[in-house]
């Protein structure tokens, strides 16, 4: 919500965008620092959840393989019907 | 309103010196990786949290803890997931000729990369709370915390799965794309953005600022649309 708010406020001219823009910048650059906490957590696991991770792996593997086909496609598609 | 302040007060002064050790971390993790000339396999991330996990068990401190210790790092979860309207707005006009392709695509991409990964969780894992823990897969990292945390799936898996998702899109995107003759790099970008957000973006940007910009907009409107159907469809389904 706090993101569609600000993207609100941002596409009117304002001088909002030169004070957040090396702010965002900085934040954006170094958002890898703020994940650490969370991931560190994988370790931490349960014996019951870790047998599962092998199958988690292969769900992302396959349903990521499948987003981007089904993205590539549609915009060949697209641009094809476009052209035309 | 002022519970909710209070909370967030509460949270970043649990902050203790344990927070020392996830930037110690990420340094090293951060210098890996650059030294690596950025290969998604020496992420900071994966090369970092090993080593604080390491540290703790060393030293006998659980996770709990070190998590709590974190309390600014998770606050700052909140800002940072704002702060990506910043250059989301930037590029928003210079795409408007282009928007109904790719609010299309976006649309549906996002739709398909949560479905799918809902559909096969459901079915290899037969698991419900595996299947609440992978549904936010595809969107950036803060933004897939919080729709985690609104379903009640684990945040402490999802944060690698994000992770691991960005991977396998970036290596696996360019064969598809030689695969399907699809060489228009704002629509490489587009696809990257939505199927391997913050990770996909950063590889777009080495291709080129234009395949960058298409890549920050496929992430920023998948991370909004995505906050915005996957949490009720699936209180729907699961009622």
């Amino acid at each position: 919500m706090g993101m569609l708010i600000l993207l609100t406020f941002l596409t009117y001219p304002s001088g909002l965008t030169q004070i957040t823009e090396p702010i965002s910048t900085r934040l954006i650059k170094n958002l890898s620092l703020v994940f650490i906490p969370a991931c560190v957590g994988v370790f931490f696991l349960g014996p019951a959840i870790s047998l599962q991770i092998p199958l988690l792996i292969l769900v992302v593997v396959l349903s990521t393989l499948l987003a981007i086909i089904f993205m590539a496609m549609l915009i060949k598609v697209i641009v094809v019907a476009t052209n035309d | 309103m002022i519970e909710f302040l209070v909370m967030q007060w509460h949270q970043i002064t649990a902050t203790s010196w344990l927070i020392i050790l996830s930037v110690i971390g990420y340094c090293i993790g951060m210098s890996v990786y650059l030294r690596s000339s950025g290969k998604p396999l020496l992420h900071p991330l994966i090369i970092g949290t090993p080593f604080i996990a390491a540290v703790l068990a060393l030293m006998s401190v659980d996770f709990d803890q070190y998590y709590n210790a974190n309390g600014l790092l998770n606050w700052l979860l909140g800002p940072a997931t704002v702060a990506l309207a910043v250059p989301l707005s930037k590029y928003l006009k210079q795409m408007s000729k282009l928007l109904p392709i790719l609010t299309i695509t976006v649309l549906s991409g996002g739709f398909v990369a949560a479905v799918s990964a809902i559909s096969l969780a459901l079915w290899l894992t037969s698991e419900p709370i595996m299947m609440l823990s992978i549904a936010a897969k595809s969107v950036t990292t803060p933004i897939a915390m919080a729709i985690t945390q609104q379903l009640g799936g684990l945040i402490t898996l999802i944060t690698p799965i994000v992770l691991f998702t960005g991977i396998t899109g970036i290596l696996v995107a360019p064969r598809v794309f030689h695969v399907v003759g699809l060489q228009d790099e704002r629509w490489q970008g587009l696809i990257l953005g939505v199927t391997a957000h913050a990770i996909g973006t950063l590889k777009a940007f080495e291709k080129s600022p234009r395949c960058g910009a298409f890549s920050t907009i496929g992430m920023g409107l998948n991370g909004i649309w995505t906050s915005v159907f996957l949490v009720p469809m699936i209180q729907v389904f699961m009622n």
